[in-house]
């Protein structure tokens, strides 16, 4: 799989498909170009976004 | 692990896997017990303490289910359980079912033990908040706990919470300490649970081992990573109301509490909104619904496929199910709120989009059956688990389309309706899945097999007996025997065979419950003495069988990561040897395999 591959072109995937088998054979594992500390990151700080945005909304 | 540890690994000669450079993880081997066993940073073992600690704190809801159970058919058996008792167990014991249980048991303890097996991985990527997760939980659940304990007991205000009632000095545990403890320790959950959600999160998203493309992962896998990022984007919704209402209990601030007289004496509070909390907190507990669900979508998906021996069917149809129930989950909300007496057009909209999200569910369905179909089906204990699950699900998900049109639900409202709808879809069903799982994963746990003669008892006594509880509760909503009442006598609303018939549900109640019992004895006794199991006794492709021991050590898979040529459910492939093809076979092993159609 690119690692550029959208959303949508990763859920059209055939993975029983001998074509598609090929590709994936030489897939590495990770999806996204970030390290694992850094996607970690910035996944606690859209959950963080997230939680002040209720606080925010009550707010204003 | 050396980036040439791979240079061997080739399907034929024009065909080559290249050398994959793996980072060496550096794992904390435990050196003694206390590293082994209670600080410990395997993934594997902190899924197992996270499931005793969720089923130990089950054990006790279950107990309250009972006491509430006899309160309202035989009162004479428990003298000692007053109103305040009974609404406390109430709220008891949905709250810990739910949270304490389900969700720490699907996501924290499936989702540690089987995330880092199935992708490939030799633990999470971040071990030791791993670890911390699991205690920051058991905090939540000694702090939950010792609110039974306090001047006024726990708070009795209703799983739900609702303000201004829960807070206020009528009722149970209201003024005291009982539903501030209630409040600490679901804020308490919900960081522990962030803690154990990232991990799951990335480890799925970065973590897996070559050749592992996320189409190619497990169900299993697909329904706990859904689950997670719901959790994480849910639960802040859940720790602001928490945090806002300790405020306003403790400080006297008024972000849900209106301007009310309470026992003759005008409050202090004013201007707040207790509606924002009923939005907030069903903004978090509708998708705590597919919380729980969607782990069990994805584990029934996979035992069902072992079982029938046959690739799942519409393996991408089922991916596009979960992610889509997850996404319309945070749209459906207010459904749980059509009688708050919400704008009419907001009704309809939630009406409309509850619907929508049947759609779906309902393909899931259809795809687990047509697994079935022609499948060389064995009824092994795991199966008939599975089967159950499809079967009590699409009962529950039915009384749903009921009770998600809003003229439907206005008169069914607080009614044993509601109560046996809930407990179908969201208590009995995913309960049943996680008995199929431990039944079917025991043996990769312990290298044993669960006791099957036991395990078949304890499937058609829970099976049939939660049909037993929950069927006539249908009928007694219908006739509008209202929830949350104390006693059941006679009256123009609560008829004498309304009586008899909770009476014939608490002694179904009880038998489910002792049963139990028994599967937990299975458990202790099997771990020790059960029949011992040979590797992948079920003949599964997914890669949590192909570890270099059984049970797996720390690190999983030895010296060498596996390598991934295909997807999970390569069962009964023609010209296979065997009728299934581990993941991690590569082709030129089985040259004579042909292409799947699916």
């Amino acid at each position: 799989m690119s690692k550029k591959e959208g959303i949508f072109q990763l859920l059209a995937q055939k993975p029983w498909d001998p074509a598609q088998a090929k590709i994936d054979d030489m897939h590495e594992g990770g999806t996204i170009n970030l390290s694992k500390g850094k996607l970690g990151l910035q996944v606690y700080y859209v959950c963080q976004y997230n939680f002040l945005l209720f606080i925010y909304c009550y707010l204003f | 692990m050396t980036a040439d540890s791979y240079e061997d690994v080739a399907v034929g000669k024009n065909d080559p896997i290249p050398a994959l450079e793996v980072q060496p993880q550096d794992l904390y081997h435990a050196k003694s017990f206390w590293t082994r066993w209670i600080f410990c940073q395997d993934a594997k073992v902190i899924g197992i303490q996270y499931a005793i600690t969720a089923v130990s704190i089950g054990l006790v809801a279950m107990v309250l289910s009972w006491m509430m159970r006899l309160q309202l058919s035989f009162p004479e058996l428990v003298p000692f359980l007053g109103p305040a008792d009974y609404y406390q167990f109430v709220t008891m014991h949905g709250m810990i079912m739910v949270i304490y249980l389900l969700t720490a048991l699907f996501l924290g303890g499936f989702g540690n033990y089987l995330i880092p097996l199935m992708v490939g991985a030799r633990d999470m990527v971040f071990p030791y908040v791993n670890m911390v997760s699991f205690w920051v939980y058991l905090l939540a659940v000694l702090v939950l706990v010792s609110s039974f304990f306090v001047p006024g007991g726990p708070t009795g205000a209703g799983w739900t919470l609702y303000p201004p009632q829960a807070i206020t000095s009528g009722t149970p545990g209201g003024d005291g300490l009982g539903i501030v403890l209630m409040l600490i320790s679901l804020s308490i959950f919900v960081v522990g649970f962030t803690m154990g959600g990232l991990n799951y999160v990335i480890t799925i998203l970065q973590a897996r081992t070559r050749g592992m493309t996320l189409m190619r992962m497990p169900l299993t896998v697909w329904g706990i990573f859904t689950a997670t990022v719901l959790a994480l984007f849910a639960f802040p919704a859940l720790i602001v109301s928490c945090i806002m209402m300790t405020l306003d209990s403790l400080l006297g601030t008024s972000f849900f509490m209106p301007a009310i007289v309470e026992f003759g004496v005008q409050s202090e509070h004013s201007g707040g909104s207790p509606i924002l909390f009923q939005h907030l907190f069903w903004f978090f507990g509708h998708p705590e619904v597919y919380i729980v669900a969607l782990p069990a979508f994805g584990i029934v998906s996979d035992l069902i496929s072992v079982h029938a021996r046959k690739n799942i069917f519409g393996y991408r149809m089922m991916v596009w199910a979960i992610v889509i129930i997850g996404a319309l989950s945070f749209i459906v909300w207010a459904h749980h709120m059509y009688v708050s007496g919400m704008n009419p057009w907001f009704g309809f909209f939630f009406a409309t989009t509850t619907l929508i999200i049947a759609v779906p569910t309902a393909l899931k369905v259809y795809n687990w059956v047509i697994t079935l179909w022609r499948g060389n089906i064995r009824l092994t204990t795991p199966m008939l688990f599975a089967l159950a699950f499809i079967v009590t699900f699409v009962n529950g998900g039915i009384t749903g389309l009921f009770l998600g049109n809003v003229i439907v639900d206005v008169p069914l409202s607080d009614t044993y309706f509601v109560v046996a709808h809930f407990h179908m879809v969201m208590g009995i069903a995913p309960v049943l899945v996680v008995f199929g799982a431990i039944y079917h994963w025991f043996p990769l746990i312990t290298g044993r097999y669960l006791h099957e003669g036991m395990g078949k008892f304890h499937f058609w006594v829970t099976f049939l007996g939660s049909y037993l509880i929950y069927f006539p509760m249908h009928y007694l909503g219908f006739v509008g025997v209202p929830r949350r009442y104390y006693e059941m006598y006679e009256s123009p609303y609560i008829t004498a065979s309304t009586i008899s018939l909770n009476q014939f549900i608490t002694i179904a109640a009880l038998a489910v419950g002792f049963t139990q019992l028994l599967f937990l004895y299975n458990i202790i006794t099997s771990a020790k003495l059960g029949k011992k199991a040979e590797r992948n006794p079920w003949g599964a492709c997914s890669l949590e069988w192909q570890t270099a021991d059984v049970p797996a050590t720390h690190g999983n898979f030895g010296k060498e990561l596996p390598v991934v040529y295909r997807w999970a459910y390569d069962f009964s492939v023609p010209g296979a040897k065997e009728d299934f093809i581990p993941q991690n076979v590569p082709p030129s092993e089985v040259p004579d395999a042909e292409v799947e159609k699916t």
